[in-house]
């Protein structure tokens, strides 16, 4: 019993609370991991904005696989060469971030843009899931 | 008497302190004493640390104190209160402010380094150009303000995920005298703000020398 980890156990029952409450419908709701992410929902098409500053296009890595976008990549650590940090309120190394999509999109269509630190990616949905108007007949 | 003492020691030493100079307060300080106690024992470390102030009332003298490079070392470590309202207000803002734009998501997180020559401020940013971005400063103080604002063509979709979040913002880092602030840089890229400050002459050369013993 004594060789578990309990942080390593906290951090795994952690994810798995996650991961169990993305799939409910109503909780889209994700962490607030690095980097924050805005899901907008448009008509024709999904609008995704993550908050990644200080990293290049070269440094982020955007895949999409069975519903959900990953986000992931590194942030450098001894960026500040010789410099002794004094406060550091942004954290380093490894990320990824996964975001469940809630519709189906065209997956092949997917582009994306970095700009300012802030990383646009546009998903078109796919034509079954665009909103239909519906006339009314007299 | 310590500068920052834990918990128990301040509400100790803030209790001890109200014993020892009790005709000179009145009910008021009182007031103040468990108002501030019952926000962080902490600050009542400090109040006994600041008692010169409450001995010569009326007048409040305001005690310039010399700054040290000590950034983010909290306000009401370093300066006494000119008032009974700043008194009230400090404390609660102190608390809230920072608190309030968490809970927002909007306030930058900021990184400070130092090197023998230069302080560099690195403040998160993303999406804000420089017209955004009001980066001032006054009495050792680097003041950041700005507005972080939503694109139009965000604006048009309904929102399913939020995380990031909009509005305005202002952070005090405070950094000290000793440095040429009129000398200070700025620049705004990628999402990051990077703000340098040289030091002054004589904080550059602070080492130590050595006595010789007659």
């Amino acid at each position: 019993m004594w060789d578990l980890d309990p942080f390593k156990e906290i951090e795994r029952m952690r994810r798995q609370m996650d991961e169990l409450f993305s799939r409910l419908p109503f909780y889209e709701r994700t962490s607030y991991q690095f980097p924050l992410v805005n899901l907008y929902d448009d008509k024709d098409d999904l609008l995704l904005t993550a908050e990644i500053p200080g990293l290049l296009k070269e440094d982020v890595n955007i895949q999409y696989n069975d519903g959900a976008l990953t986000i992931s990549g590194k942030r450098k650590a001894g960026a500040y060469g010789t410099s002794e940090l004094l406060r550091q309120e942004q954290p380093e190394g490894n990320f990824e971030k996964r975001v469940r999509i809630p519709v189906k999109i065209r997956d092949n269509e997917i582009r994306a843009k970095f700009e300012d630190g802030i990383l646009k990616v546009t998903l078109p949905k796919a034509e079954e899931a665009k909103p239909r108007q519906i006339t009314i007949e007299s | 008497m310590p500068r920052k003492g834990s918990v128990l020691k301040g509400l100790l030493l803030s209790f001890l302190t109200v014993k020892r100079f009790k005709r000179h307060f009145s009910g008021m300080h009182f007031a103040v004493f468990f108002y501030t106690s019952s926000i962080d024992a902490g600050f009542c470390a400090c109040v006994a640390n600041k008692q010169e102030v409450y001995m010569n009332l009326p007048d409040f003298p305001r005690k310039k104190r010399s700054r040290e490079l000590v950034p983010f070392s909290s306000e009401w470590f370093d300066q006494p209160w000119s008032n009974a309202v700043d008194f009230f207000e400090r404390p609660f803002q102190a608390v809230m402010r920072p608190l309030r734009e968490i809970w927002r998501g909007v306030s930058p997180k900021v990184d400070v380094t130092e090197n023998e020559r230069e302080v560099q401020v690195r403040a998160e940013v993303p999406g804000m150009r420089d017209k955004d971005l009001n980066i001032s400063y006054s009495q050792g103080i680097l003041t950041i303000e700005g507005e972080k604002k939503e694109e139009e063509e965000q604006k048009k979709g309904n929102m399913t995920v939020r995380e990031s979040r909009y509005g305005t913002f202002r952070r005090d880092i405070p950094l000290g005298e000793n440095l040429r602030w009129e000398n200070a840089k700025a620049s705004c890229k990628n999402g990051v703000l990077t703000v340098i400050l040289p030091k002054k002459e004589e904080a550059v050369k602070k080492e130590a020398r050595k006595i010789k013993i007659d």
